[in-house]
């Protein structure tokens, strides 16, 4: 059974009169335990949809429409019951499934956190909105989820500010703030765009370990075959606000069918190719 | 911190307001004689030793009564400030955060009171003497009997003078702080505190307003020594402290009748506006110039 299903998702943005309608009636399903990645290229409506499944655009501008279900994943809590829609829950049953039931990671972990409280005081935040971890308690659980997401002598690096840290462990930091309060979805926004080949590396098998560990389902976005290649099993592409094609990741990029697909295979192979030059230069 | 004590300048004003700090808190141990004790016979000395600073009209001597004054002068421009301080952030901070009509309605407001001359304003407010207005509500058990119990503890025409120019001086700290929100909402850090599920007051108070405060700093120290500013001209037109509590401004305005006859009446109060408010402006001046280093030391 699917854990989110996505039905003629629509986002339009009004301005002044005149109207966008960057994500087009999509319809998609991610399953409990899935890596679905969703590619498309900049422009493509990937982030407004990501965004819009917990209401996260600011309205006005931005109108959604469609549907958004949300199974029950943990029948010892069994907060929601069986299928919330997303879109028409109240605020305050939003705030408890974001960062509760969904988290997100975005692409530049330098402005995902705030510059003047500590990691320490960020990560307590996520965990003390939605758990019921308290002082020493919830000190404990971020220590063990920095530690769980590779950053050593955690304990010490409670009182650092973001800055102190290099972008890879930013963007741990960020993983192991979205991971801490164990959500059932992972919505990751180019997650490793503005990071170096090396960290992208470390960083994609620290997501899919974390997802194996917790059964986690993950919303991958990316515009970058390669990162969906290596970890996601169904991959969707995006083009101009529609959902061209979806399908396994092998089916999809091993015989495109829209030439969007095509596309953006075409500019991975270009790319692979002047790598491969430069390696033989 | 070092960049800060390598600054002379705000150093020296550093060093003028902890003096000032020492004074106003041990006022009783350091003034050599009762700042209210009048003594005819000695009215109008010039300073000598036994009055380093002279004695006024009724013999009182000016560096006790001065001293007392920095009491009420730092008082009124600490309290004044922070009263401007916490309406003014509250209002940039929702007009920022809300936009649309919030914005509309609370910055046009903060225009208006802005287009008033503000020695104006506070003329016409204290002329209304709302202290004694609040007296008068002795009807109304509650508040009356609260007014009252307050301005017995504290003198009502000091707490007057705190309020009305808190309340007249907020508009610039709204503007700064919306100004700070406007840039600081759109930064993703609180698009990812919202998708933690924090409530938007949570955004404001936890993610924003932290962001937003060393500007305000610079503003509230630069604020001080205007709050005591007007204070000594309120005073100085026998509209602010009222006499016999001492106040830099009220020392100066019983000085002006013997201008001609006692020059250290006046020109001691003067100075010790003119230093104090130079020592805040450096101060704040420092305190800017420290911050805009250090940000664009960061990334």
């Amino acid at each position: 059974m699917p854990l989110l299903t996505v039905e003629d998702l629509t986002v339009t943005y009004r301005h002044h009169g005149t109207s966008v309608r960057a994500v087009d009636g999509i319809s998609f399903t991610i399953g409990s335990g899935e890596i679905l990645a969703l590619v498309g290229e900049s422009g493509s409506g990937k982030s407004s949809a990501a965004l819009a499944l917990a209401k996260l655009l600011p309205s006005p501008p931005a109108e959604v429409s469609g549907q958004v279900m949300m199974e029950r994943v943990h029948p010892h809590t069994n907060i929601f019951g069986v299928g919330v829609n997303l879109l028409s829950a109240s605020e305050e049953a939003l705030r408890a499934i974001r960062g509760g039931k969904i988290a997100y990671v975005f692409q530049d972990p330098a402005t995902s956190l705030n510059p003047v409280l500590t990691i320490g005081e960020q990560l307590r935040e996520a965990i003390e909105l939605h758990t019921g971890a308290r002082g020493e308690e919830a000190t404990r659980v971020v220590v063990e989820w920095l530690q769980r997401v590779g950053i050593t002598s955690a304990k010490e690096r409670l009182s650092a500010y973001p800055h102190e840290f290099s972008v890879g462990m930013q963007q741990r930091v960020c993983l192991a703030m979205a991971m801490a309060t164990q959500p059932s979805l992972l919505i990751a926004d180019e997650p490793t765009t503005a990071l170096d080949v090396t960290i992208q590396v470390q960083i994609l098998r620290l997501m899919r370990d974390l997802q194996r560990a917790f059964r986690l389902s993950v919303l991958l976005i990316s515009h970058d075959l390669t990162v969906v290649e290596r970890i996601a099993h169904r991959v969707a592409v995006m083009s101009q606000g529609k959902l061209v094609e979806i399908g396994p990741v092998a089916q999809v990029l091993g015989h495109p069918v829209h030439p969007c697909t095509k596309a953006l295979l075409a500019c991975r192979s270009a790319v692979a190719l002047r790598r491969a030059g430069r390696a033989d230069g | 911190m070092m960049n800060l004590l390598r600054n002379r300048l705000a150093v020296m004003g550093g060093v003028i307001l902890v003096v000032l700090a020492v004074v106003a808190i041990f006022a009783p141990a350091l003034s050599p004689h009762d700042p209210l004790q009048i003594n005819l016979p000695d009215a109008l000395l010039p300073p000598s030793a036994a009055y380093p600073l002279g004695t006024d009209l009724l013999g009182r001597d000016v560096l006790s009564r001065l001293i007392y004054g920095t009491r009420i002068s730092l008082l009124i421009g600490f309290i004044a400030v922070g009263i401007a301080v916490i309406v003014g952030t509250a209002v940039g901070a929702l007009a920022g955060f809300y936009g649309g009509w919030v914005d509309a309605v609370l910055m046009r407001f903060v225009d208006t009171l802005l287009s008033i001359p503000t020695i104006f304003l506070l003329l016409a407010v204290i002329a209304m003497d709302p202290a004694q207005r609040l007296l008068e509500l002795g009807g109304l058990p509650l508040i009356g009997g609260l007014a009252k119990g307050f301005f017995q503890a504290v003198d009502p025409q000091i707490v007057m003078l705190m309020a009305v120019i808190g309340l007249m001086s907020w508009m610039g700290v709204a503007r700064l702080v919306r100004a700070e929100i406007l840039s600081l909402k759109e930064r993703e850090f609180v698009l990812a505190a919202r998708v933690l599920g924090a409530s938007s007051l949570r955004v404001i108070t936890k993610h924003l307003l932290p962001n937003a405060m060393a500007p305000v700093l610079v503003s509230a120290t630069l604020g001080v020594g205007g709050a005591i500013l007007t204070e000594s001209v309120l005073s100085y037109l026998g509209l602010g402290v009222q006499p016999p509590t001492p106040s830099w401004g009220n020392i100066l305005n019983e000085g002006r009748v013997a201008l001609g006859v006692a020059w250290w009446l006046t020109l001691s109060p003067g100075l010790c506006i003119l230093f104090t408010v130079l020592a805040f402006n450096l101060v704040g001046e420092g305190i800017r110039e420290w911050i805009g280093r250090r940000s664009a030391g960061a990334k």
